[in-house]
């Protein structure tokens, strides 16, 4: 009796905050179908949206190396530490009554044939494989993070996810269905973050002993094993690292030889440059949940180096990073977009727009147009007056700050866009920032 | 003694001293009338266009005075149910900057409005930036619920664009424009004056640029014969100008560096006359800078001769 109770109460946490999760990460602009019944879609400010992800603790931890400092932010400390000090206390009681993936894992575990896929547990080597590739400031594997993979699923929602963003949301549908094999799979066998859990309990045991303390029992492979104290071997520390340290620093600092000679990506304002931004991404997507014009999108692979595989970055021909926004910037919970006031953000030069002139309808078809001019916030778009006095497009590369409005809105169509945005190899205060 | 109506418009009296006093003071040329003086109070009468050309510093007794001027010049016709209200939000700009309608304005109008009996007006908006931060921005969403009418915006609500086939156009003959526009008893056009970078000039013609969904169109097909083959077709009610502030360069989103205080508003049933005559703020000869003005000289869409027009001019105390 007393079991079910908790059983009852256990779900309705559970559900709760997943539905909290799920508010939170739409706590951005909502999709059109949504938003064309509210007066002012962003109806709280963005940070909230970047609280799911900002809890993991792995995540926290991993980006602190990565980027050889710790993320002092109120709002990106706050959570970590307090799942920190819970999983100090009580382990992994986080995943059995907090964790939103977890929650959506535990679905079909009633309905599971209980068959073993993964005998032992292997989430250490995910947690070490991380702290290796962190150690060479990559630690891309950080997509595998609980709280990122499902803050991932929401761009679904909003209905403006590409095929690039399905696929990584592919991973929650791949363990959903091993769910029906063996139970939380994920959960118990793979997951850096329960493992993480377990390690913190045992040092807190070790340094301070207490706490209810349970019976270590056999890997039943028809039960529910989340709450077996895991063996913390030497082997998957060393195998981690030895696997992290050099995939990450290949990633970072080798070759780019996937995807060489493409030019820099248009990242969020507040990204330093591609490597540490992908390097640090954990795809989590709460950028691209936040953005108010949608210019941030997820992106795929092809034709990329392998290190921004599946990392956002603006879409400057389907939208454009706005004048006064910083949303995207008080989201990251990993640091790879650094919080920008909005005076920062203002100067700061993300990419530069060039005219292709064959393109363009003043220059080749002597038209008065200056859609660019008109649409740039920053008077980067200047003009050559033809000799009948058409005025023609010219970039002053000194103040553009490559935020996109040139390009999506330019209404050329014969030729495609006549003014496009690429990226920079890293990302700066504009020379000239004046008004 | 008070001569002020209830409802804190001018009496014709009031109206008609001022009139007289502020035509008086700019035939001493002691106005504050910039680049209409040179065309000053010997073309008082001779005209068949009548332009209003308001001064004064208070926003909301600026548009009081307008409204009386229509409301003695025929209001907005008879039993009004609906309006639409044109204004500019284009622009995620804040009232100072000058890119949009002031707000103060459109507050005073909507109000005024209550007054006259019309029934519902509405304020349907295509702008350039993204609607919530533009409409919110330049405080028009504000000015507009406040006075309970309705602030449509219409790259949301892309259901309410009909098109329409414009017979007299040379190049746009057709364009899909937003419903209010086309149905509602009394269209009026109350746009800002300002520079813009490829249109020269962007008034009360090139204002409906943003009741039509596709402006890239116009881009693409002669910028300058599209705005004036717009206005062959629509004609709206009245034209009430906003050059209380007009950005003389780096239009049309500003800040400019040049920001005048012309504190006037133009108030005419000819949008093309209320054109040309705010033109003279920035050009002596808008027809020949301006070449949309030029193209609608030729295909007679509106008066473009600032000799024929009938300028009324009053000065409004603060």
């Amino acid at each position: 009796m007393r079991a079910g109770i908790r059983k009852v109460l256990n779900w309705t946490v559970r559900l709760a905050v997943l539905a909290l999760a799920v508010g939170l990460a739409l706590a951005g602009p909502l999709p059109a179908y949504l938003a064309r019944w509210l007066d002012e879609p962003s109806l709280v400010d963005a940070w909230p949206a970047g609280l799911t992800p900002a809890a993991s603790v792995v995540g926290w931890l991993a980006s602190a190396v990565g980027r050889r400092g710790a993320y002092l932010r109120v709002a990106a400390l706050v959570a970590p530490l307090l799942v920190l000090g819970l999983a100090a206390w009580r382990g992994r009681l986080f995943c059995r009554w907090i964790c939103p993936l977890g929650t959506v894992y535990a679905l079909p575990a009633r309905l599971s044939f209980r068959r073993l896929l993964i005998k032992r547990p292997k989430g250490g080597y995910v947690f070490w494989a991380i702290a290796g590739m962190a150690l060479a400031g990559a630690p891309v594997l950080l997509f595998l993070d609980p709280l990122a993979t499902f803050n991932r699923l929401t761009p679904l929602a909003r209905g403006t996810v590409s095929a690039a963003g399905l696929a990584l949301c592919g991973l929650v549908a791949l363990f959903l269905v091993l769910g029906f094999v063996q139970p939380r799979v994920w959960c118990t066998h793979l997951c850096p973050l329960g493992y993480c859990f377990d390690g913190l309990r045992r040092a807190r045991r070790r340094l301070w002993p207490g706490g209810r303390s349970r019976k270590p029992k056999a890997v039943d492979p028809r039960g529910d094993n989340s709450a077996d104290p895991v063996q913390l071997g030497r082997r998957e520390v060393l195998a981690g690292l030895l696997v992290g340290l050099p995939l990450g620093a290949a990633l970072r600092f080798g070759p780019r030889a996937w995807g060489k000679g493409a030019p820099p990506p248009v990242l969020p304002p507040g990204a330093e440059s591609p490597e540490t931004f992908a390097g640090l991404c954990s795809r989590c997507y709460a950028c691209v949940n936040v953005c108010p014009t949608r210019v941030i999108r997820p992106r795929g692979g092809a034709g990329r180096p392998l290190l921004e595989a599946f990392a956002p970055a603006l879409d400057t021909s389907a939208g454009y990073c706005e004048e006064f926004c910083t949303n995207c910037t008080h989201v990251c919970p990993t640091g790879a977009i650094r919080p920008l006031t909005e005076e920062v953000k203002h100067a700061r030069q993300i990419g530069t727009a060039a005219v292709i002139q064959d393109a363009c309808l003043a220059w080749e078809d002597g038209e008065y147009c200056m859609v660019c001019q008109e649409y740039c916030p920053f008077f980067a778009v200047e003009a050559d007056y033809a000799e009948d006095g058409v005025p023609r497009p010219v970039v002053n590369t000194d103040r553009c700050r490559g935020c996109g409005a040139c390009e999506s809105e330019c209404p050329a169509v014969r030729k495609g866009k006549a003014i496009k945005v690429t990226g920079v190899d890293r990302q700066r205060r504009v020379p000239d920032p004046s008004p | 003694m008070d001569r002020r109506n209830t409802d804190g418009f001018l009496t014709r009296r009031d109206f008609l001293r001022a009139w007289v006093v502020g035509s008086a003071a700019a035939g001493l040329g002691g106005g504050l009338w910039t680049a209409a003086e040179s065309f000053g109070a010997d073309v008082l009468g001779t005209g068949a266009t009548d332009v209003w050309v308001l001064h004064g510093q208070d926003k909301a007794k600026l548009m009081n005075a307008a409204l009386r001027v229509i409301q003695d010049n025929g209001g907005f016709g008879t039993s009004v149910k609906t309006l639409a209200l044109k204004v500019n939000a284009a622009w995620p700009r804040t009232p100072e900057t000058g890119a949009n309608t002031h707000p103060a304005l459109v507050s005073a109008f909507l109000e005024g409005c209550r007054g006259m009996g019309v029934g519902k007006v509405t304020v349907p908006e295509n702008p350039c930036g993204r609607p919530a931060e533009t409409f919110t921005r330049s405080g028009l969403q504000q000015a507009v619920e406040a006075a309970g009418s309705e602030m449509i915006d219409l790259k949301a609500h892309t259901e309410y664009y009909r098109p329409v086939d414009l017979p007299k156009a040379r190049n746009l003959k057709t364009a899909k424009v937003a419903s209010q526009y086309i149905e509602s008893d009394a269209v009026v056009n109350m746009p800002v004056a300002k520079h813009h970078g490829s249109a020269i000039l962007t008034i009360a013609m090139k204002n409906w640029m943003g009741a039509v969904q596709d402006r890239g169109f116009w881009h693409r097909n002669g910028l300058h014969q599209c705005i004036a083959d717009f206005c062959t077709w629509m004609k709206p009610t009245w034209t009430v100008v906003d050059a209380t502030r007009t950005i003389m360069d780096r239009g049309p989103r500003g800040p400019a560096k040049t920001l005048k205080t012309p504190n006037l508003l133009i108030v005419s049933r000819d949008q093309v006359a209320a054109d040309v005559f705010a033109g003279t703020l920035f050009h002596d000869d808008p027809l020949k800078q301006v070449r949309y003005l030029a193209i609608a000289r030729e295909m007679k869409i509106g008066e473009t001769d600032l000799k024929r027009m009938k300028i009324h001019r009053q000065d409004v105390k603060a």
